[in-house]
């Protein structure tokens, strides 16, 4: 399994610790409440509102080095359009290992 | 150069922030997490540079470059490279930026806003003599008809004919690919095949050798790939 790590982000900071905090910080104050919107929206079967929480984790997942994870999460976004949820136990493993991975920064 | 950040993702905002600081000319005046609120500041304030994530609940960031009255150039910011073609449909909108957002390509999208800065006189001077251009006339069945050329998607060889396709219309008329080619702006059209010329702007999707313009497939030669290739925004 792909594994997270803060590549983009300690070439994106050049050094600048202060900037690696604030997006850490962001990322454990935001990840938590898109995950759990995600899960809201994917149980209540409303798979639109799903999909467009799966684009916005989209880009925690590019932030954390998740190439894979990232085309994973495009083609279940694309099938949660259409109400398809065959993605949905691996798009979970995703979560799992980016909170994780985040728990731990 | 006056900037506003628009995104619902504070992470995304503190990126670009970041990316801004690095180039001197950038004054971010002011950051939006939603497009409602960068609405009603625009309404009162004038700014040089919108960055803007188009996925945002509600109010999409296309929904926002509609509502825009004064030239403004607009940089767009997504996770989504499909959007790219529908970004620049919009005449605000310069460049599109893919996240996760890098520092090469950000700087290459501010290159690109200085040079429309330094070029809307010269589009004026020039705007009268391209609505001239934008329009060809074709003869259909003894008649000149007027088709507007932006809204060709494509056109395809068939005999002695061409079928000039529209989205609305199509145009069978006695000529050949190689006179068209010669009187389309080469800007937006390729050759893809033997038989096919295409309307850049029109494509929806490019899959192996085939792009999807519309409903319709169409082929594209291992010859004129690598020109296609060449002429999209490709990352």
């Amino acid at each position: 399994m792909e594994k997270a790590n803060l590549s983009y982000l300690k070439k994106l900071a050049a050094g600048d610790l202060d900037f690696e905090e604030k997006i850490i910080v962001f990322i454990k104050l935001e990840f938590p409440q898109e995950k759990k919107r995600y899960q809201k929206h994917f149980e209540s079967k409303e798979f639109t509102k799903a999909a467009a929480d799966v684009h916005k984790i989209k880009h925690k997942i590019s932030v954390l080095d998740l190439k894979k994870n990232h085309n994973l999460a495009t083609q279940h976004e694309q099938n949660l359009k259409n109400s398809n949820t065959d993605l949905a136990s691996e798009f979970d493993a995703v979560l799992e290992g980016m909170t994780a991975f985040i728990n731990q920064l | 150069m006056k900037s506003i950040l628009i995104d619902d993702e504070v992470m995304a905002i503190e990126i670009l922030k970041k990316l801004c600081s690095k180039v001197k000319e950038l004054e971010v005046v002011a950051t939006f997490s939603n497009a409602i609120d960068a609405i009603k500041y625009l309404n009162s304030n004038q700014v040089d540079l919108i960055f803007l994530d188009i996925h945002m609940p509600d109010f999409s960031g296309f929904d926002f470059v509609k509502t825009l009255k004064n030239p403004t150039n607009v940089v767009v910011t997504t996770s989504e490279k499909d959007f790219a073609l529908e970004a620049f449909e919009h005449d605000f909108i310069i460049d599109f930026l893919v996240k996760p957002l890098s520092k090469s390509r950000f700087i290459k999208a501010i290159q690109k806003t200085k040079i429309q800065r330094e070029v809307p006189q010269l589009k004026n001077d020039f705007s009268e003599e391209n609505t001239l251009l934008d329009v060809l006339y074709a003869n259909v069945n003894r008649r000149l008809i007027k088709i507007d050329i932006p809204s060709i998607n494509l056109v395809e060889a068939n005999g002695d004919y061409i079928n000039v396709k529209t989205s609305k219309k199509n145009y069978v008329i006695h000529s050949t690919l190689k006179k068209i080619e010669n009187k389309l702006p080469s800007n937006l059209f390729v050759k893809v095949h033997r038989s096919y010329l295409i309307n850049i702007k029109k494509i929806i999707d490019i899959q192996d050798n085939s792009v999807l313009i519309e409903k319709e497939i169409i082929p594209v030669s291992r010859i004129n790939k690598p020109e296609l290739l060449r002429r999209l925004n490709l990352l």
